[in-house]
């Protein structure tokens, strides 16, 4: 034998394990696919989402589902992992199909690039498939692309420029009713250097300079930076009278406040994403006071419907629900009832009855629009802009959710 | 060039073949061949990279960004230009050899492993904030979306398609790729160009000694090394359909490479092969085992480096004499 | 005006601020031997750096055969003639013993099934044959050095540099390995440059020495003169002894 006969060996029986990897066999329940990042870097997130999507397939099983027919059919999770990878995804996704016989997938449950990916297996394999968090608008820009080819395809978020139009919304309104006042008209952005940020600032100084307003500057700095004096000099010198900064990093936000109290600049500042992280007021509730920040999407202090559910996912798994687990279980509740208003697994049925959705959940009412994402705003998926006010954050916008008024 | 190559690495290359051609026709889940097609992808990537990291003998840690540079070049041609794939993706190969020449141009002068190494590396982040940042052509983060596929075709009565959901035609492009590939790296480093590249990795001074121009070797390895990658790159390009910077050319993508040529075999010419097979089939057969898949992935890699430390292509069976006595020449020694 | 096959004129090495060789002259005639000798730390191997091309001079030309090659690479230098060993033996491990030698062939344009061929001739020079089938790895020290001088025969040399042909080599392989050497030069008419400790094997082997000490050289002549030179007999020879 050659010396090469060991490593083929390994190679066949590889080759062999994956050839004879045999379909499991025909579930008479109605299975559904989920596949999302269980591992790698977004692993916590992915871990809210499983809670979210098993917890409402739970409660539908157990008679505790918010059913439209009167007889609901009995469902079945699985969940793949992703690892964050479009290509993973795929494997996953393929998997499920060949080999859980799936009617229908959510996913990705978290990455917009995963999502663009996975999408395309919707014409392929006549497959609904429904994302959860993803939301970025290439997805919907694609689904415009060609309508007939993305016809099963839906995607559970509203799109990223949700937070643009909901800065925009509330500083307008706050402008009318007295409560700030537009001084110059001049807006700066002070972001991280990465899509999310970049494509923010972009949003909301689009809007405003339709308004009539002069973006003085854009400044971008690479994310978890922490030395922000340069940039706010450059903000002392064009006197801006709105600032707008965004980033993921709880530890860039902090500094950034900090600084920005010392040189005591004259403006109104509004801050997103960071806010959201637990950290920020803990570290910087004496200097933030008065910060307006977008979006505080679930809170359990505030809100008395997301307190019940995070206390449910609680006693369920043992930590508390977050946004991500409670939009998870929002999803699947779609997906459940367009299963079950469509009475069959026909994948054109259950879509028709995804694009019929109507739904009130707890993180607001899921209608999806044209390009096939949920819709954002005061009546829908609500984008509340919140104020840290006595150390706390009170939603002041929009009025119907408001907890407080601005200061 | 016996442990590089094995006793008989056309006939080795030859049963590769024949196990692959009738896996189209065995009319397998398409869920099985997308894994294979993934592996035969990464295979051809990762034999790439070990013309330089293991052939040539410098660390360069920094393919991924050749893989990036295929995947874009050979999408946003196809895309913007409406021109085949079948076509650029051979103008990506070229375009990443090129790219390879760039970088292989600083690396020349350098000496020690380690800088080389960080070159590299901080070269392959440079692509990827390059791509990242280039939103207007490539759409940074968001992804590169609306990359066609292989065209479809022809033959008889019957069109091959390609992409996503079509699976045995995807494969067939894979194969055809990795089979290709190799064979035509094996005419190459069977001769002169692997004599010499391996005179440069095992003693430089020595080989520059004999006449050998290291330059223009290295060079030439960078640039052949980086029109595989390149074009493994675009070949998953048209396949996948989606390209985001990070998901080509960020570090995971860096760690799963670099595991499957150590696992199968630095500097063996088929150990790349064993390992993205390894690598990508273990991956997937794992997910029977839920939560702790990543922990058994992790585990299995530590196992086969220090059960193979010369990866798989180097395990040898006990029974073959002329090792035994080879080995015994060693202790003498 | 007329050089010698091999001039090193006033070459200076400095390495940052330590200078390995001070305006060292050197010259070698073409046909005959010449000995490096000097004690540890004298420049010997930097010398020998500076002809073979892997040590730039940082003042001083290198003449070869009348053409300067002060700034040719090593594989330039090789080309014109000019082929080396190692002190410490740097064979290409993972290839044959055939196949080491067939790589200066390969560099010269000659097909592989020629290189096949014509190594034969030099495996068989140094007497490997029965090991020219094994990976380089494998070989003693000796075997090595011998390994050296086939490859660097292949090159075709009119100069060979020798560094330490017998350091490391068991006593009973060095007579066989000296043979080696001298039928270079009887057979071949190889020029040769040899570094090398052992004076007993110098005196066997070179016709001409150059005693090098701190970077400068001391003392020039026939072997036989500088073996016997007072300074040398201070400086080197009772070195040697010690170390014997």
């Amino acid at each position: 034998m050659s010396r090469l006969s060991f490593p083929a060996l390994v190679s066949a029986g590889l080759l062999g394990a994956a050839l004879l990897a045999l379909p499991a066999h025909a579930q008479e329940e109605i299975t559904i696919g989920a596949v999302g990042p269980l591992t790698g870097p977004a692993a916590n997130t992915g871990k809210d989402h499983r809670q979210g999507l098993e917890l409402a397939v739970k409660d539908w099983n157990d008679g505790k589902g918010n059913y439209v027919s009167q007889n609901p059919p009995k469902i079945k999770l699985v969940m793949e992992d992703t690892s964050g990878k479009p290509e993973v995804a795929i494997s996953a996704a393929q998997r499920l199909i060949t080999r859980e016989n799936i009617k229908m997938l959510i996913g990705d449950t978290l990455h917009s690039h995963v999502t663009l990916a996975l999408m395309e297996l919707a014409p392929q394999y006549n497959l609904p498939i429904l994302s959860a968090e993803p939301v970025s608008s290439a997805i919907a820009d694609k689904v415009l692309s060609d309508e007939e080819r993305y016809q099963l395809y839906w995607k559970g978020n509203w799109n990223s420029s949700g937070y643009g139009t909901a800065v925009h919304d509330f500083y307008k309104w706050a402008f009318d009713n007295k409560t700030l006042d537009p001084g110059d008209k001049k807006i700066a952005f002070v972001v991280e250097d990465t899509d999310y940020g970049i494509a923010n600032a972009e949003k909301v100084g689009e809007l405003f300079k339709a308004d009539g307003w002069t973006v003085t500057s854009t400044e971008t700095v690479p994310p978890a930076t922490t030395d922000f004096y340069p940039q706010l000099s450059k903000l002392r010198e064009a006197g801006p009278d709105v600032v707008v900064s965004v980033f993921t990093v709880a530890n860039s936000g902090i500094a950034f406040v900090r600084q920005l109290k010392e040189q005591a600049l004259d403006t109104s500042h509004l801050a997103i994403y960071y806010p959201t992280k637990p950290e920020f007021l803990q570290q910087a509730a004496d200097v933030a006071e008065g910060t307006y920040w977008a979006a505080l999407t679930f809170s359990s202090e505030l809100n008395p419907e997301h307190k019940a559910f995070s206390d449910r996912v609680q006693a369920e798994y043992g930590n508390p629900g977050t946004y991500s687990t409670a939009h998870a279980y929002c999803t699947m509740e779609i997906a459940l009832r367009a299963i079950d208003a469509a009475g069959s697994t026909d994948p054109k049925a259950i879509a028709e009855q995804i694009k019929n959705t109507d739904h009130e959940c707890v993180v607001g009412r899921f209608k999806f629009d044209k390009d096939h994402a949920v819709q954002s705003g005061p009546d829908f998926i609500p984008v509340p802009v919140a104020q840290i006010q006595g150390g706390k954050n009170q939603i002041i916008w929009p009025e119907n959710v408001a907890t407080s008024k601005p200061q | 060039m016996l442990e590089v190559f094995g006793r008989r690495p056309y006939l080795v290359l030859l049963v590769m073949a024949l196990l692959l051609a009738p896996v189209p026709l065995l009319q397998l889940n398409d869920y099985i061949l997308h894994v294979l097609t993934l592996f035969l992808i990464f295979a051809v990537f990762a034999t790439g990279w070990n013309l330089t990291l293991g052939i040539l003998g410098l660390k360069t840690l920094g393919h991924h960004a050749f893989f990036a540079v295929g995947a874009y070049a050979s999408a946003m041609v196809s895309h913007y230009f409406g021109v085949s794939p079948w076509i650029t993706i051979w103008l990506a190969a070229l375009i990443a050899a090129l790219t390879g020449l760039l970088i292989g141009f600083p690396i020349l002068r350098i000496r020690s492993m380690p800088h080389v190494a960080i070159v590299t590396l901080a070269f392959a982040e440079i692509v990827r904030l390059v791509f990242a940042n280039l939103k207007e052509i490539t759409r940074g983060e968001l992804g590169f979306w609306g990359i066609p596929p292989f065209d479809p075709i022809q033959i008889g009565e019957t069109t091959i398609r390609f992409g996503l959901g079509n699976a045995a035609g995807s494969f067939a492009v894979a194969a055809i790729m990795f089979v290709g590939v190799h064979l035509a790296l094996l005419l190459l480093l069977r001769g002169r160009c692997g004599l010499t590249f391996l005179a440069i990795r095992d003693a430089e001074a020595a080989a520059e000694s004999l006449g050998v121009r290291l330059a223009a070797w290295k060079l030439f390895a960078f640039a052949i090394s980086a029109a595989v990658v390149g074009l493994s790159g675009a070949v998953y390009a048209h396949y996948v359909l989606i390209l985001t910077p990070t998901s080509v050319a960020g570090p995971e993508m860096l760690i799963s490479l670099l595991a499957m040529i150590i696992v199968g075999g630095v500097g063996r010419f088929f150990g790349p092969i064993y390992g993205a097979l390894l690598l990508t089939v273990t991956s997937e057969l794992l997910r029977d085992f839920g939560d702790f898949r990543m922990l058994l992935y992790g585990a299995l890699i530590i196992v086969f480096v220090f059960a193979a430390p010369a990866g798989i292509a180097g395990l040898k069976p006990r029974f073959s004499r002329k090792e035994t006595e080879t080995r015994k020449t060693v202790e003498a020694v | 005006m007329q050089r010698n096959f091999l001039e090193t004129d006033r070459v200076t090495v400095a390495f940052g601020g330590i200078v390995a060789l001070k305006d060292v002259s050197l010259s070698v005639v073409q046909g005959k031997t010449t000995a490096i000798l000097g004690p540890n730390g004298a420049g010997k191997t930097t010398l020998f750096n500076a002809v073979a091309g892997a040590v730039r001079p940082t003042s001083g030309k290198v003449y070869f055969q009348g053409a300067d090659i002060t700034n040719a690479s090593p594989s330039r230098r090789c080309h014109a003639g000019i082929a080396r060993t190692f002190q410490i033996t740097q064979p290409f491990g993972g290839l044959s013993v055939r196949e080491n030698v067939m790589v200066a062939l390969a560099a010269r344009g000659v097909t592989m099934k020629e290189a096949r061929a014509e190594a034969s001739t030099y495996i068989d020079f140094v007497g490997l044959n029965a090991k020219a089938e094994d990976p380089a790895r494998i070989l003693s020290t000796g075997q090595r050095k011998r390994l050296e001088l086939a490859r660097a025969l292949s090159t075709h040399p009119k100069l060979l540099l020798l560094d330490e042909v017998t350091g490391g080599v068991d006593r009973p392989s060095i007579p066989e390995l000296l043979d080696v050497i001298r039928r270079l030069r009887e057979e071949r008419g190889i020029t040769i440059v040899v570094v090398e400790h052992n004076m007993e094997v110098l005196l066997g082997l070179a016709d001409n020495a150059f005693f090098l000490n701190r970077g400068e050289v001391v003392v020039t002549g026939s072997v036989e003169e500088v073996a016997d030179h007072e300074a040398v007999r201070r400086i080197y020879l009772g070195d040697a002894d010690v170390a014997a």
